[in-house]
């Protein structure tokens, strides 16, 4: 039970400004995801949470407390590193008792803890290997057991499970849900996996250079991208630019399917994203209000869907993806390159990007 | 066949190559079984009287007592010395970092006669009149090295993060040393140690500058014997030499591995 506060959290190095004014917060018993791409600043705004690096400017807060002047020691964070970090002198056993050493918890307290939560973690007949003994996803549950053995109000995960297959992994994301929610613990968690964000999160922070992207639930960051750098790195490939014209998107040579919410003055341009697979296609080119007309220019098989790329009028490229389910899973493909068609979307596919 | 012929060429150039390095210690050894007051080889009658000769000179037995001690002495002093070292020249990132190494492994590529000439005039300059001091605070500038070089290795081989997950699981800094490091960096510091003694034991350049008339170490000890006599009883100490040598370089290889050591 805890509540995490960011305000302006910086972080430099040298001349290098690895993480720059995040400020987020984060509810008592939330799971929040930091999603960026490698050297994005994920881990050094984690190390900073847990009292591993001192920020450069910027506050942590615990249930209010302040805590950036205090040793990792003394916040008690649980903490599960990217390189899992187990100590390889140790036994399971011990491993996982260090905390509670450290804390000169009595020697049968400490039996008792440790082994009941071993068999949380499905341990308990290896307490007595080493952790060269295990095999991966055994050693994360080990990491992840001897983090949640001081009982942490707060746990801290960076990539915990980076090196593991896709099978053992997923097992592993549900477990993890599982534990935090049963013990109601504040998680913070890394990763550059944008599946693995969504599907564990309450609230997912997408990360670039250093700042904070956009924050909000799965579904926000995932169905209404406000950068062009997180509809990037949630999937959507078709950027075009447009201009209003009295409360009409002008892009591609047409209007856009509206009614769309006009930001800016007429004449002023927008960027917009919109997901391939939002972009439906019909043969001939008619041109109406609310579709643009396109060629064909590349129709690429992928097995459980087809891809076309397409060149609207004025010249930008868009990409249309459909599912090959059903019977349309057997039919020859519906177009060929040079085809003239029609394209449309529903009015909430568009995503305006801020620039 | 002509992988067969590589293999019977290349096992013999191995066999030739330990046999010229061992030759000479294995005449020695033979040596020291001559029952004649010559060193002559093959001995034409064995006798283990050199032995009982060697045992009971004076010099030697002397030497032996007071290398063995000084041995002992500097390991003890250099190690603990080499550990706070390296561990500090492994976690500074400071720009003087890579100066102050090479000064602190300086005596592993400095000859041994330059280290001790340095070290006579520098104890000199210090008023350090006392052969027994002389010699320890030598020994132990020379082993150093060994100490640091040896724990920096095994520091290198660890993933930082051991430190920060004992961090956050509570332990300070202190009993994060005692706990974690310590622990994981046995191995290097205990190797520095043997290597130290080895070095100290068999030393002749360094506490040849050091020594005085009443103090002195058995490698020097031997040397003056072989100024006016040249019989056995020098092959005889030597092969008692060979012995503990060997003893605890077998006793590294055993705890360690000396291979792993030497290529950290
Ligand atoms: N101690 C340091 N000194 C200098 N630069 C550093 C240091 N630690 C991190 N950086 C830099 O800060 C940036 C952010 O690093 P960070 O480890 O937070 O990235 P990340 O988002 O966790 O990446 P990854 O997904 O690869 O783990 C990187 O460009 C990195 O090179
Ligand atoms: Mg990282």
């Amino acid at each position: 039970m805890a509540h995490v506060q960011l305000s302006d959290l910086s972080k430099r190095y040298g001349v290098f400004q690895a993480v720059e004014t995040v400020s987020m917060e984060v509810q008592s018993g939330e799971f929040l995801t930091l999603l960026g791409p490698s050297g994005c600043g994920k881990t050094t705004t984690l190390r900073m949470v847990a009292g591993l690096v001192p920020p450069t400017t910027g506050t942590v807060r615990i249930d209010g407390r302040d805590v950036t002047a205090l040793s990792a020691a003394q916040r008690g964070i649980g903490m599960v590193f990217q390189s899992l970090a187990l100590f390889p002198h140790m036994t399971v056993t011990e491993n996982v008792a260090f905390g509670l050493k450290m804390r000169r918890v009595a020697p049968a307290e400490i039996a008792r803890r440790v082994r009941s939560l071993l068999e949380i973690v499905r341990l308990a007949h290896l307490a007595d290997r080493y952790p060269n003994q295990l095999s991966g996803g055994q050693q994360q549950r080990v990491a992840l057991a001897r983090a949640l053995v001081i009982e942490p109000s707060i746990l801290i995960l960076d990539e915990p499970f980076g090196a593991l297959d896709r099978k053992l992994r997923e097992a592993m994301q549900v477990e993890l849900r599982q534990i935090t929610r049963d013990l109601h613990i504040t998680a913070l968690f890394v990763t550059h996996d944008q599946e693995e964000a969504l599907m564990l999160s309450d609230l997912v922070a997408v990360m670039n250079q250093g700042r904070v992207e956009q924050l909000g639930t799965p579904q926000e960051v995932f169905r209404a991208p406000r950068t062009r750098f997180v509809a990037d790195f949630m999937g959507v490939t078709n950027f075009l630019k447009g201009r209003w014209s009295g409360g009409v998107l002008l892009a591609g040579g047409g209007a856009l399917p509206g009614p769309l919410q006009q930001v800016g003055a007429d004449g002023s341009t927008v960027e917009l994203a919109i997901r391939p697979e939002e972009v439906l296609l019909q043969p001939g080119a008619e041109a109406t209000t609310g579709a643009l007309t396109a060629a064909v220019l590349q129709a690429v098989y992928h097995g459980t869907s087809t891809s076309y790329t397409l060149r609207l009028p004025d010249g930008q490229t868009l990409m249309s993806r459909e599912p090959n389910d059903g019977a349309s899973g057997y039919a020859p493909l519906r177009f060929s390159a040079g085809d003239a068609v029609t394209a449309r979307w529903r009015p909430e596919a568009v995503h305006l990007l801020q620039s | 066949m002509i992988g067969l012929m590589q293999r019977v060429s290349f096992r013999s150039l191995i066999i030739g190559s330990y046999i010229f390095l061992l030759a000479p210690l294995i005449c020695v050894v033979v040596v020291s079984f001559n029952a004649e007051p010559v060193q002559q080889f093959p001995p034409r009658s064995w006798s283990l009287r050199w032995y009982a000769h060697a045992l009971q000179l004076e010099s030697f037995r002397n030497g032996a007592v007071i290398s063995f001690a000084l041995a002992v002495a500097a390991g003890l002093l250099a190690t603990p010395i080499g550990v706070l070292a390296a561990i500090g020249l492994h976690r500074s990132h400071w720009r003087g970092k890579s100066a102050l190494e090479a000064i602190f492994l300086a005596p592993l590529i400095v000859p041994g006669i330059v280290t001790g000439i340095s070290l006579l005039i520098a104890l000199a300059a210090l008023d350090v009149r006392e052969a027994p001091l002389r010699l320890l605070l030598g020994h132990t500038v020379a082993i150093l090295p060994y100490s640091i070089r040896t724990v920096l290795a095994s520091l290198a081989r660890l993933d930082p993060a051991l430190e920060e997950a004992a961090e956050t699981l509570g332990a300070s800094g202190l009993r994060s040393f005692r706990y974690i490091l310590l622990p994981l960096i046995r191995p290097g510091i205990l190797a520095g140690l043997v290597f130290g003694l080895i070095l100290s034991f068999d030393d002749v350049s360094v506490s040849l500058f050091l020594v005085d008339a009443r103090t002195t170490t058995l490698p020097l000890a031997i040397m003056s014997y072989l100024e006016y006599s040249f019989d056995p009883s020098i092959a005889a100490i030597s092969s008692m030499l060979i012995a503990v040598t060997l003893g605890l370089a077998v006793l590294l290889e055993r705890s360690f591995g000396l291979k792993r050591l030497l290529a950290g």
